[in-house]
């Protein structure tokens, strides 16, 4: 177990180290630096935007502005974002709290959702029920994060008006419960998306594992029906749909993004887009580091999840 | 072949939708028609999805958007499965440190949340035209194809008909279009419908956000960003675009499976 994790972690630590080169190679090979759009215009004088340049260290050969991003980056210095006048680490840790609340909720309910459909549906496969249901949920995971955000805000927002449409908070309220009434929606589409998805593979695991030599002999030898399906069948399918949600983590964080902008929630992903409209790159770039590397990380707790589910799996890591 | 043939012929009308747009739209999909007269008009006989805040046909700009929307996905499918077949099958007979590189490169670029990945590109360039717009979806799409692939080609190269041609001197050339490209279309078969499922929505998604397709160009996502603040009151801007969305990525998807039960069953 303790080779495992030494792999993985050494193997994240590479996959990161793309990630941050990567970035700053995006940057850098774009016309202009940072600054252009604000800078480079007739009203502002030369002197003043070579002044600016030489502040921030644009000025500087290639070679020292990447070595200058990657220790900044190892010093937790994300730089400066031009569009909020703050340190990016200080506007990720902000917002990056009311994200991982979004993302987390989603994922948790997404997983109970998804687990627990999958596995009616792959244990009564030949139920007219169950396999209907598999065609909904098809055409469910079709629709993206986006319409989807849409339209559960159409009906249960501005329709019913059950829930709040936008924000966090209600004005000048300021308690859990106002907070949990404008987290129903957005973790919901998360949720949805994510369920829909693993569903479809907690089905499939779930069918191959039915007929399994080890669960009929389980069955044969008088093992009540249930303890067999949550003992044997439940804990053997595991591993397969926790690979499967370490890989959907990524589409879970770009989901997050766009469900955070239909909702107006207060997180990164929201923060993201408008950074991309003023073209305050810092920010973007802190959000997708910030982002990836947590990704990674959840990936490897992912990993070591798959290893203690089912230990003939440990060694093939 | 026949469980492909519903799928494939809901695609082909999409696509044949999108080709004869200039002759099934009946309005100029961005002229202002009557923008005091007739903006934000309910669905009728004049305007059968009704009419966008600035007074254009909304059927118009669905027509016109399906050429943007299906287009740049089509062509994103295109690049990504170029890159990945390229890294893939590199890696797969190079073999070694090469194999080992390129694959961590691929888990590097799996690590990054693809939309943020595009928003980083668009931050950087500004807003891209169609083209380069498909390009960089494909530039950020071509992972699992590349997995697939080297998966395929070493299977392929283990295989007696392809340890054969190698034996009997073939010359790489031959090789390659003979023999390990043939048996990887079946495998290319699947990654596109993958990719294309995916690419769709995500170029809805980057022209919500008003960073994909420019106005006054129309694409399916960013008709729907015209109901912004007015939802309800506007419901046929978002319904109309949700269902040319969700009825081409679900007919993808449709095939995508279909075409791999296909294949695993010949496997």
């Amino acid at each position: 177990m303790t080779r495992v994790l030494v792999v993985r972690l050494a193997q994240a630590l590479a996959v990161i180290g793309i990630v941050v080169t990567l970035c700053f190679a995006l940057i850098r090979l774009a016309p202009g630096d940072p600054f252009f759009a604000a800078l480079d215009q007739p009203g502002v004088p030369p002197e003043t935007a070579a002044a600016m340049r030489e502040a921030f260290g644009y000025d500087r050969p290639l070679h020292e502005q990447y070595l200058r991003f990657v220790s900044n980056l190892a010093r937790g210095d994300l730089g400066f974002s031009h569009s909020r006048s703050r340190p990016v680490s200080e506007v990720i840790a902000a917002l990056l709290p009311n994200s991982l609340l979004l993302s987390g909720t989603g994922l948790l309910l997404g997983t109970v959702f998804g687990v627990s459909i999958g596995a009616w549906q792959g244990w009564r496969a030949e139920s007219r029920w169950a396999r209907a249901s598999d065609r909904a949920l098809l055409a469910l995971s079709s629709i993206p994060e986006f319409v989807l955000a849409l339209l559960l805000a159409m009906l249960f927002a501005l329709e019913l008006r059950w829930l709040p449409v936008s924000g966090m908070h209600d004005e000048g309220i300021n308690g859990i419960v106002d907070v949990l009434r404008h987290l129903v929606l957005p973790a919901s589409t998360l949720a949805i998306m994510v369920g829909a998805i693993l569903a479809r593979h907690q089905r499939a695991a779930m069918r191959e594992l039915r007929d399994a030599e080890f669960i009929r002999a389980a069955r044969a030898s008088g093992i009540p029906e249930r303890r067999v399906l949550f003992r044997h069948a439940l804990r053997n399918a595991s591993a397969p749909v926790l690979t499967v949600l370490g890989v959907m983590l990524g589409a879970v964080a770009g989901g997050t993004v766009l469900i955070e902008r239909v909702f107006d929630w207060p997180g990164m992903g929201r923060a993201v887009v408008e950074a991309v409209g003023q073209r305050d790159y810092p920010l973007v770039v802190g959000a997708v580091i910030v982002t990836s590397i947590a990704v990674t990380l959840a990936t490897v707790l992912a990993d070591l999840a798959v290893a203690w589910a089912n230990p003939r799996l440990r060694n093939r890591l | 072949m026949r469980a492909l043939r519903l799928p494939l012929g809901i695609l082909a009308g999409f696509a044949l939708a999108a080709l004869l747009a200039p002759l099934l739209a009946p309005y100029d999909p961005i002229a202002h028609l009557d923008p005091l007269g007739s903006a934000l008009q309910a669905p009728s006989a004049a305007h059968w999805m009704g009419t966008d805040p600035y007074s254009r046909d909304v059927l118009s700009r669905l027509l016109f958007g399906a050429r943007a929307s299906l287009g740049i996905a089509t062509l994103a499918v295109a690049v990504a499965l170029s890159l990945g077949t390229l890294v893939g099958a590199v890696a797969a007979v190079r073999g070694g440190f090469i194999d080992a590189l390129l694959m961590r490169c691929t888990d590097a670029m799996l690590a990054i949340p693809r939309l943020l990945l595009l928003l980083l590109v668009v931050a950087a360039s500004g807003p891209l035209p169609p083209a380069a717009l498909a390009a960089v979806l494909g530039a950020t799409g071509w992972m699992s194809a590349a997995r697939l692939v080297r998966q395929e080609t070493r299977r392929l190269l283990a295989t007696e008909h392809v340890k054969a041609a190698i034996a009997l001197g073939v010359p790489r050339r031959t090789l390659w279009r003979g023999h390990i490209l043939p048996g990887l279309l079946p495998t290319l078969g699947v990654a596109a419908t993958v990719a294309f499922a995916a690419a769709l929505p995500l170029e809805a998604a980057l022209s919500f956000l008003g960073l994909g397709v420019a106005p006054p160009h129309a694409s399916w996502g960013n008709i729907i960003l015209e109901a912004e603040g007015r939802l309800l009151r506007a419901w046929w801007l978002v319904l109309f675009p949700t269902l040319a969305i969700v009825g081409a990525t679900l007919t993808a998807n449709l095939l995508a499976e279909r075409v791999s039960m296909r294949r695993e069953d010949a496997a």
